[in-house]
Formats: structure tokens, C-alpha cells, sequence
């Protein structure tokens, strides 16, 4: 899919511009509203969609978490189906380096943006000077503390375009062409494949809302991991345990799931006790020949008081046939 | 209420002793600091109002309350503040005052966001520690007990919302569970 982010300055015209090109494009645009309709149906409160916006007076700093992470997850999902057009939001960074995107810059010199603020807003000169500079704050605040990273610095933009004398309409003009000599849609098509090079096989499946999991326990657990923003990885390596005498591998191990920030593989074992041995032996052999591997294993007991104390009773019958 | 307790695992007594020790460690630790206690509500009330007053220091008190994960949560909800900190914590010595860490994956999620918040100090004062059932590691500073995996009540840890009142950590009977 091919993305266009467009990070703008309050006076710019840069919201203006972003309107008329998803116009002309037929691209979604992704801007305040439309993240926080995403947001609702994502279950998070009037409030707390509220304090996801860049400008809410820094109330994304109260929780990173779910402000920065869930965001991305979000745009992720949707690049996953449509062209979009991300104003704001550090776009720019949840697509840096993806072959399809072109990310955008529109800046304009101070007076002209007082000027426009004055009319826009229906402020005086020192109110619009006031808003200006309490925007350009916030926005810098928001894109310094989520991606360290200084939102003026032309480096991370394709194109800057200044507005004073350049129209909306015309800016949407340039951005289109650009788009076009770049040919985004072209460059954009494996955004799947750039995500699972960027982020992993799994948790690109996992941005982009593909479904990975073959049983309901290892689904809960993940949800429980999602609730919690800690990332994790479905099945990403299989450790060998037996070679033949040819040095093929006659047995392997493959834990459930990779943490890693938390550099540590799990292991859910929900099945029969006298499978349970078997998989014991594995993991002994698995700990003998790999000493450096964090490995934590769950068994069917401990994993379904640990389900159960979330009250996650279904997943408990589904386990637990007897 | 009494009716209902299975098994005493650490008697009232014991908690106001190891309570005490753990206000003289840290007082000692802290001394000439501005020390705010961080209790994460509802489980740590209790435990909180005893340690602070076991703490010889002017301490600060505040509260902070997280959304946890249950049959209810969403498939794609995600943690966040139910009821916030009062105070910015910027440049402060902040002891979070946690009941219970099991998991580890409510208190990861704590220390996440009060670090981000910068304050001069941050560190976990638990009264309870279930190890068998961690997830995520996290340093705790200060401990009260280890406990084996059963699942306890009692001095702020509730079953539905109950029990929270003992002066004791028990466990249930299990036809409380089967009600």
C-alpha cells in the first residue's frame, strides 16, 4: 500500500492541503478524527481517546503505552488494506524507511502563519502568536518523546514544502507528482513483507490483525501479553534437540512464544500429564544444549490458575476436556 | 467471613512485625529524602496506611488504580489508568506499594509509566511475592513474605471484591469459589 505522512506546523496549511489530496487520491486520510474513531471501537474510553491526540496538553505522556503503541498498531492495521494519507501522529517514523511511503513536510515563515491563525481562529495577533507557539511545542514535545526525534529536522522528510506562497491546492498538486515519479503504489505493495523484515513474522501479522494461532489457549495468553503492551513473538524458532548421523535434525523444540524485550521464550503446556513427560524431557535436553536460553514454562496447572485469576473460564473447559 | 478461611498462611501478627521492620528499613534508608509512597489501589490500601505509619519519615501518600484483565476485556483492549497519581512524581523518591506480585506483568506495566515520568528514585516495596507464577522479572526492594502459588486473601487482597478486611493472609475454602 503506499502511504503519504504529512507532518505540518499549526499556520501551514498543511490540515487544508492533506483534505484535498486525499480528494484527489482516493486515499483514506488518518488524522485526529478518524484515530479516534479507530480508538473507540478498540474499546478505550471518551477520555482516553481524548488524551491520544498530539495537542492534548502532553496527556499522552501519562501513558506512553497505550498512546505511541496503540497508535501504530492502528495505522499499521489499516496500511494493511488501504492508501493512506497520516497527518500528523509521527507518521513519519512509523513508516521511515518504507520503500512505498513519502513523507512530507509543510512549514510556512511565522508572520504568514500568524496571519492565517488570526483569520482561522478569529484571535488577535498575540493569541495566534500564543496558540503557535503552544503547538509547535506540543507537537515537537510528542514526536521527541514518543521517537526521539526532532520534528523540524528536514532530514526526515522527502519533500518540505513552504506554503506562503504556495496554496493548499497547489501543495496537494506537487505531492501528487511526487507520489506519481516516485511511484509509491508500485514500491508500496509488499508492506507486509517490509513489516515482518521491520518488526518480525509475528508481530507483523499481529499489527497488521492476522490471526496466528492454531489453539485458544496460546490466543488468550497473547491477549493477555496484548492487554499488558508487552511484545511478543508466536513460535519464531524451533531449538534442535537429535541429529542423525548425517547431522540432520531428528528433533526439535519450539517454544510458543518470544518476549523480546524481555529476552525470555515461554512455554504453555496445557496437554495430558503423560504427555507432559515427554515434553519435560525436551525441555531438560532443550536447557542442556542451550544454556543461554531463557525459557519459562507454564504447565496446565499453573497456566489455568493463572487464566483462571483473570476469570478467563472458557478457555479453562475448552483445556480441560475431563 | 472466618467461616470461609481454609488455611491461615501468614497470621496478623506476623505481618504487623514484618511491617514494622520493613518502615525501620526503609526510614533508615530514606532518611533526610523526600519519600512518597506510591500504593496501587484496591489491594495495597491496607498494607500502605500500616507501612507509613511504621515509616519514621514525613512521607507523602498517593494512589494510583490500573485497569486489569478479565472475562470482560476486549480482544484488542489494552491496560491504562483508571484513576491517576494526584501529584507529578518528577525528581521525587517514589516507593511504589504494591500487595502482591505474581505475574509481574501489572507491576512491568507500573514501572513503565512512572519511569517515564522521571522521578529522582523508583523502586517496589511488595508485601507478598508469588514466584512461582512470574512472568516478567522485576526487582522488588523490599519484600514481606514469599508465598507458595495458592491464591490468598486477606490485609487488602480480595476474592470479588471480599475478604479484603482480614488481618490475617489466608486461603479460601473451595466451595467459596464454587458459589
Amino acid at each position: 500500500m503506499a502511504i503519504i505522512t504529512i507532518s505540518r506546523q499549526l499556520g501551514s496549511g498543511g490540515d487544508e492541503a492533506a483534505k484535498l489530496l486525499a480528494k484527489e487520491t482516493g486515499f483514506t486520510l488518518v488524522d485526529k478524527a478518524r484515530i479516534e474513531t479507530l480508538a473507540g471501537e478498540q474499546g478505550l474510553s471518551g477520555p482516553e481517546v481524548d488524551q491520544m491526540a498530539e495537542d492534548a496538553g502532553r496527556a499522552w505522556a501519562t501513558n506512553r503505552v497505550v498512546h505511541v503503541d496503540l497508535v501504530q498498531e492502528l495505522i499499521l492495521n489499516l496500511a494493511s488494506e488501504e492508501d493512506l494519507i497520516i497527518l500528523g501522529h509521527g507518521g513519519q517514523f512509523i513508516f521511515r524507511g518504507f520503500p512505498g511511503s513519502l513523507h512530507v513536510r509543510i512549514i510556512a515563515n511565522r508572520p504568514i502563519r500568524i496571519r492565517r491563525v488570526v483569520e482561522a481562529f478569529q484571535v488577535d495577533e498575540a493569541e495566534a502568536s500564543r496558540l503557535l507557539e503552544r503547538s509547535d511545542a506540543d507537537r515537537g514535545a510528542y514526536i521527541r518523546y514518543h521517537y526521539g526525534e526532532d520534528v523540524e529536522e528536514p532530514s526526515h522528510y522527502d519533500l518540505v514544502i513552504r506554503t506562503d506562497a504556495i496554496s493548499p491546492a497547489e501543495a496537494a498538486h506537487l505531492i501528487i507528482q511526487a507520489s506519481e515519479v516516485m511511484e509509491l503504489k508500485v514500491k508500496g505493495k509488499d508492506l507486509q513483507g517490509w513489516l515482518e523484515g521491520t518488526w518480525g513474522r509475528e508481530e507483523a501479522r499481529r499489527l497488521t490483525g492476522i490471526p496466528a494461532f492454531a489453539h485458544p489457549s496460546e490466543e488468550e495468553f497473547a491477549r493477555v501479553l496484548d492487554f499488558y503492551r508487552i511484545r511478543w513473538v508466536y513460535e519464531p524458532r524451533a531449538f534442535a534437540l537429535a541429529w542423525d548421523k548425517e547431522g540432520r535434525i531428528t528433533e526439535a523444540f519450539t517454544p510458543d512464544f518470544y518476549l523480546p524485550d524481555l529476552d525470555l521464550y515461554i512455554e504453555l503446556t496445557t496437554l495430558k500429564q503423560d504427555l507432559v513427560t515427554e515434553k519435560n524431557r525436551k525441555i531438560r535436553r532443550l536447557k542442556e544444549l542451550y544454556p543461554e536460553v531463557k525459557l519459562k514454562v507454564f504447565y496446565g496447572r499453573d497456566f489455568r490458575s493463572l487464566l483462571t485469576k483473570y476469570g478467563s473460564s472458557e478457555v479453562k473447559k475448552k483445556e480441560d476436556p475431563k | 467471613m472466618l467461616d470461609d478461611i481454609q488455611e491461615v498462611l501468614i497470621e496478623a501478627e506476623a505481618i504487623q512485625k514484618r511491617v514494622k521492620e520493613l518502615g525501620e528499613e526503609i526510614s533508615r534508608n530514606y532518611a533526610g529524602r523526600d519519600l512518597l509512597l506510591a500504593g496501587v489501589l484496591r489491594g495495597a490500601a491496607i498494607f500502605l496506611v500500616d507501612l507509613a505509619r511504621a515509616i519514621s519519615l514525613p512521607v507523602e501518600m498517593d494512589f494510583i488504580a490500573i485497569s486489569s484483565y478479565g472475562p470482560s476485556t476486549k480482544t484488542s483492549g489494552v491496560v491504562s489508568i483508571r484513576k491517576d497519581l494526584d501529584d507529578s512524581i518528577a525528581d521525587k523518591d517514589v516507593l511504589l506499594v504494591e500487595d502482591i506480585v505474581d505475574t509481574g506483568l501489572t507491576l512491568g506495566y507500573l514501572l513503565r509509566i512512572l519511569q517515564a515520568r522521571q522521578p529522582k528514585s523508583l523502586q517496589v516495596v511488595a508485601l507478598l511475592d508469588k514466584p512461582a507464577r512470574r512472568i516478567v522479572e522485576h526487582p522488588i526492594a523490599y519484600k514481606g513474605f514469599e508465598i507458595p502459588d495458592k491464591f490468598v486473601v486477606g490485609y487488602g487482597l480480595d476474592y470479588k471484591q471480599k475478604y479484603r478486611n482480614l488481618p490475617f493472609i489466608g486461603t479460601l475454602k473451595p466451595e467459596v469459589f464454587a458459589r
